[in-house]
């Protein structure tokens, strides 16, 4: 048996990732940071992160506060690098010292994408992650420079209504980077597939937006979500079988195509989300 | 570093390895109460330690290096286990109730791997579970790269092993598995 046949039998026994970053992983980052880091160093390094919105999604669609948002690719150019293959997962143009490279199939493998990247000396990790359909076409760089003079984003036309987003539809990268960047790109799901990335329930674009939930019961949110035609399960921390219909809805995020996990607690919850993070009209 | 500034690079390490360290800590441990603990305490370690934490790629590395002694410690520290760390593992238990249920064809598989040394078992998921490099998996185990790669090398040798012992065809299986795998592509 050789060993990329054994590599492959033990990936497919690799047990399910989670649920990824989740509302309450945002709460346990404030939690965490809450606390008084301890004296430091000054760091060398520090990575830029940049969540913005991509140009598969359709509209301008505003993003999550923070993080909840996931993910999209575009990297950058003019002169053209050379002839890519007709079924080139990226679009890599140069334009001057820089590249601009556009994601053309999302559905192809990571590793496809990486080598083309290679092939240009880009050290690029891409992942390629399914996500909800407000969330397709976001994207994550991490792109290792203290400065903001790496991956820079390049902004869709028009305003970008959303404060906490960019608007990106693509990225720049100099034609001689060589840091290690890591990209994540949210991409539609197959059939049957869950997210790969979870998405609150109320961030635009998503059932619940603007929707009055927070610390209502089971019993109230239930009807609304089966109206908008979810699937839900709702999960309390100690509780084994159904949550009691009279306890309390803190959150929720989408985990597959019709399908939310909302959290729930036999008491309100005392410190929710500002109704006006998500959704800024407060309708 | 301190005040605002250590809270950014925090931040930025946090939302990009989150996933990661997620699935490596649910992958390793079975109860979700432990998962959702441990997983916070490797972060917590990581803020108490932030200009440990190593630039860019390798902060990741780092962070999979910690959870593995968070791990191996057991119950780790005298931190009492947060209201907000029980809701994760209540929701980490929802997650995995209403996620689909494993495929019963890798059963064997499975079984033979959960036969192998703790060792073997970890530089084999390293590599395929969270993908990494023989030399990236070094980092992680604190050994020398050829370590890994001798390592890694005996892992598959007896895993290959046990597979035959327990009767698994595996050339058959291997034709298999190829066949779903491209099924799903």
């Amino acid at each position: 048996m050789t060993d990329a046949r054994i590599d492959r039998l033990v990936e497919r026994i690799a047990p399910d990732p989670g649920p990824g970053l989740t509302p309450l992983a945002r709460e346990l980052l404030d939690e965490i940071t809450s606390t008084p880091p301890v004296a430091a160093r000054s760091s060398r390094w520090r990575p830029r992160l940049v969540w913005s919105r991509g140009i598969w999604s359709g509209g301008v669609r505003p993003r999550p506060a923070g993080v909840a948002g996931a993910i999209a690719v575009l990297l950058a150019a003019t002169a053209w690098l050379g002839s890519a293959p007709a079924s080139a997962a990226l679009d890599i143009e140069r334009e001057g010292d820089q590249y601009v490279v556009t994601v053309k199939d999302m559905f192809a493998e990571p590793a496809m994408y990486e080598r083309e990247l290679r092939i240009r000396g880009l050290k690029i990790e891409l992942r390629v992650v399914p996500v909800s359909a407000s969330m397709v076409g976001e994207v994550l760089v991490l792109d290792g420079t203290p400065t903001l003079s790496g991956v820079t984003r390049i902004k869709a036309p028009g305003e970008c209504r959303h404060p906490f987003s960019f608007c990106s539809i693509g990225l720049r990268i100099p034609v001689k980077y060589r840091k290690q960047v890591a990209v994540f790109l949210g991409r539609p799901t197959r059939l049957g597939e869950r997210y790969g990335l979870m998405t609150p329930i109320d961030v635009p674009g998503e059932p619940l937006h603007c929707v009055d939930y927070v610390n209502k019961t089971v019993a109230d949110v239930e009807p609304m979500l089966r109206a908008r035609g979810l699937k839900a399960t709702f999960t309390a921390y100690g509780v084994k079988g159904p949550v009691p219909r009279d306890w309390y809805v803190y959150d929720g995020v989408l985990t597959a195509p019709g399908e939310v996990l909302m959290a729930v607690n036999r008491v309100p919850n005392p410190t929710p989300r500002p109704k006006n993070a998500f959704c800024p009209d407060s309708r | 570093m301190g005040g605002p500034e250590a809270g950014q690079r925090f931040e930025e390490i946090y939302l990009a390895c989150y996933a990661d360290l997620l699935a490596y800590i649910r992958r390793r441990v079975d109860s979700h109460d432990d998962a959702a603990d441990a997983l916070a305490e490797t972060f917590a370690t990581a803020w108490r330690r932030l200009p440990d934490v190593p630039d860019g790629h390798a902060a990741r590395l780092w962070l999979y290096g910690v959870a593995r002694r968070v791990l191996a410690n057991g119950r780790r520290t005298a931190t009492r286990r947060s209201a907000l760390v029980e809701r994760m593992g209540a929701q980490l238990a929802g997650w995995a109730e209403s996620a689909a249920p494993p495929d019963d064809d890798l059963d064997a598989v499975r079984a033979a791997f959960g036969r192998l040394y703790a060792d073997d078992r970890e530089v084999l998921a390293l590599v395929t579970w969270e993908g990494l490099t023989s030399d990236e998996a070094a980092v992680v185990l604190g050994c020398s790269p050829g370590a890994a790669r001798s390592r890694l090398h005996r892992a598959r040798k007896r895993l290959a092993r046990e597979l035959s012992r327990a009767g698994v065809d595996v050339a058959r299986y291997g034709v298999r598995a190829l066949a779903l795998a491209g099924r799903k592509a």
